[in-house]
């Protein structure tokens, strides 16, 4: 009596006809390794709760201050088992916000495969939307980049070079960005 | 893709359902492959060709390929830039992909989707300065290449990227201009 377990996932195979009988004091039994089967897949596939973790909008001189109701969010998945999908958004606030100066970045969750950091400079893993509040016509689609030597992510506005305090419009009250990446880590 | 897993019938099954299950495990695990417990990011030599003549990236150039497989989902990134003594090359800028692709979706006569289906995003990067440095799309050219399209001007049309689009190539100092990109695609089979 015994079992073999497949090569990759590791599933437990049952091996001949006592597989189906139930527990005994050498062998668990197919229905009770069936769901160890189960249970290795649903894991592998998918983890299935949707994680939280804090936003922190910096900038390369001086960091910006959220106004009064402002915030930052960030929820994420990991999938397949890898896989990292990333959701986040920041609101401006109101009286109270400062733009901050230099070049705007946001932190990551997890911990990128460190294979990245065989770019020469940085990766597009994402895109992200910027609402002004005040003026459509600054609205902008971001690419969302990702930097190996900082390990941040950065925005590049569709005109253009890098989102910051000035480009592509001076952040104001009550402006908005939401925004997705996705991307591997070194590790399940 | 249809795994055809074994669905246990008839007034037996209870005999024959460890055999099927062990014929069930097996399917499941020669589908998964390694992707899912031990398989590291995979790297890859993308090949840097151009439609009319090709680019060469010349001395102290960057050229990174890599690629992760989830069953026949493909997700890669990349990126060229070019080195000193590059020959920027003619034509429209194309990337090899490290498997083919299983199909170029809606694209062919009888489709009304005849553009290049999207499969994820660039960075046209200028080295001299930041705001060079602009966001294009990732699409299929063919079952075998990537290129990439950007937005042309004030008109909102976009055009590929090319020996003279959207910037004028350098190489100096190296590494210089080129592309980072993503993807996403289904492979064959």
């Amino acid at each position: 009596m015994g079992t073999t377990v497949t090569t990759n996932l590791g599933l437990i195979k049952p091996d001949g006809s006592e597989s189906i009988k139930e527990n005994l004091p050498t062998f668990d039994g197919w229905a009770s390794q069936n769901e160890d089967n189960m249970d290795k897949i649903d894991s592998l596939f998918r983890d299935d709760v949707v994680n939280s973790y804090v936003v922190n909008w910096t900038a390369s001189a001086v960091n910006p201050t959220l106004g009064a109701t402002g915030f930052t969010e960030g929820k994420y998945i990991r999938f397949m088992p890898r896989m990292v999908a990333v959701f986040f958004r920041i609101f401006t606030g109101g009286i109270g916000f400062v733009a901050g100066t230099g070049l705007y970045r946001i932190n990551l969750p997890l911990a990128v495969d460190p294979a990245f950091a065989a770019f020469s400079h940085t990766v597009p893993i994402g895109k992200a939307s910027f609402n002004d509040a005040s003026a459509a016509l600054t609205s902008s689609v971001f690419l969302a980049i990702y930097s190996p030597a900082s390990s941040l992510l950065f925005f590049r506005p569709s005109a253009g070079g890098t989102w910051d305090n000035a480009v592509p419009v001076a952040p104001g009250q009550n402006d908005r960005l939401a925004g997705y990446v996705l991307y591997p880590t070194a590790v399940p | 893709m249809v795994l055809n897993l074994q669905t246990p019938v008839g007034n037996n099954f209870l005999k024959d359902w460890p055999g099927q299950n062990a014929v069930n495990c097996d399917l499941i695990d020669d589908y998964a492959g390694p992707c899912l417990t031990s398989h590291p990011i995979q790297t890859y030599t993308p090949a840097l060709t151009a439609s009319t003549a090709n680019p060469v990236l010349g001395t102290s150039s960057t050229l990174v390929g890599m690629y992760y497989e989830i069953f026949d989902q493909i997700y890669t990134w990349g990126e060229f830039r070019f080195g000193t003594a590059a020959s920027i090359g003619s034509g429209i800028y194309e990337i090899s992909l490290p498997f083919r692709a299983k199909s170029l979706v809606g694209q062919g006569p009888s489709s009304s989707f005849t553009s290049p289906p999207s499969v994820g995003n660039a960075v046209v990067f200028d080295e001299s300065i930041d705001s060079g440095r602009q966001p294009a799309l990732t699409v299929l050219r063919n079952l075998d290449k990537l290129s990439f399209l950007v937005r042309m001007g004030t008109a909102g049309a976009s055009r590929a990227v090319s020996h003279n689009i959207p910037i004028v190539w350098t190489g100096a100092p190296s590494p210089a201009d080129g592309v980072m990109w993503s993807a996403r695609y289904q492979r064959e089979p």
